[in-house]
């Protein structure tokens, strides 16, 4: 099973992310709001690697991991 | 195949849906199966637990719980990383105060600017620097309703960059007052633009 991000899909989610990236360059300077922005953009492609190694459990093991919290 | 989940699978919806509640109301479960192709793919599950349905459910499922899982780290990266990038640049500003030589991408007169700065900080108000940065014509008409001391508090904050402690010194006022001057003044621009908007509107209607 591909679960994976490809490249295009990470790209496609930055662009639906741009209202959160917009909001996060209230953190700084009007001067710093270009470069800020370009920065996350680089940091989220440059963590591609990172976000690809994420791992996320299927659906029996979520629900054995679940139950088997619940029991103790 | 799990004895756990085979017999999770072996009853109906509705009877996992009051024994199993709590798991059903997991935000992940929750939202996983507010799209009804997820429902019906667990609902198929459910009617025949086939090792081939089972699979597709865990295959849905994961796919789902990764996106959400990459969505969850993008946003707190961005978030993160924009407070981080903040206190490098303030760090940055306190240790190097002025770069000469260097112009910043589109302007290319930072030379300009700062060897004019400390004499035009005197004269601020006659320069009227804020509206010879602007092109937009309604802006600038926007511009002109504002009251001298409010035009020269944008000035200070949007061309200088000053904060407003700078400019509260300046005025020996206190920083909480230029704040709500400044508050003001964009308050009545942005009110500029939304009358304008609705003049414009009737006007087309009436042509």
């Amino acid at each position: 099973m591909d679960s994976k991000l490809s490249k295009e899909e990470l790209m496609s989610l930055i662009n639906s992310l741009n209202p959160k990236i917009k909001k996060s360059l209230k953190n700084t300077n009007y001067q710093d709001r270009n470069d800020l922005e370009q920065e996350i953009k680089l940091k989220i492609i440059e963590s591609y690697e990172k976000i690809a190694a994420i791992e996320a459990p299927n659906f029996e093991e979520f629900l054995v991991e679940f139950l088997t919290k619940q029991k103790q | 195949m799990n004895p756990v989940t085979s017999h999770f699978f072996s009853h109906s919806l509705e009877f996992l849906q009051q024994q199993y509640s709590s798991f059903f109301e997991q935000p992940i479960i929750h939202v996983f199966l507010q799209n009804p192709e997820h429902m019906k793919i667990l609902t198929e599950t459910l009617d025949s637990p086939s090792s081939h349905n089972i699979c597709h459910l865990n295959e849905a499922f994961q796919i789902f719980y990764y996106r959400a899982k990459v969505y969850k780290y993008m946003c707190s990266l961005i978030y993160f990383f924009s407070v981080d990038f903040d206190k490098r640049a303030r760090k940055q500003r306190e240790r190097y105060r002025m770069v000469l030589d260097e112009a910043p991408g589109d302007t290319g007169r930072m030379i300009d600017r700062i060897g004019n700065n400390d004499v035009q900080l005197e004269k601020l108000g006659e320069t009227n620097d804020l509206s010879s940065h602007i092109t937009d014509e309604e802006m600038i008409k926007a511009l002109q309703k504002l009251t001298a001391k409010q035009k020269l508090v944008l000035t200070m904050i949007f061309s200088y960059g000053l904060s407003n402690k700078e400019i509260a010194a300046y005025f020996h006022e206190s920083p909480q007052n230029i704040s709500s001057i400044r508050k003001q003044a964009l308050k009545k621009l942005r009110k500029h633009y939304t009358d304008e908007g609705y003049n414009r509107k009737e006007k087309s209607h009436c042509g």
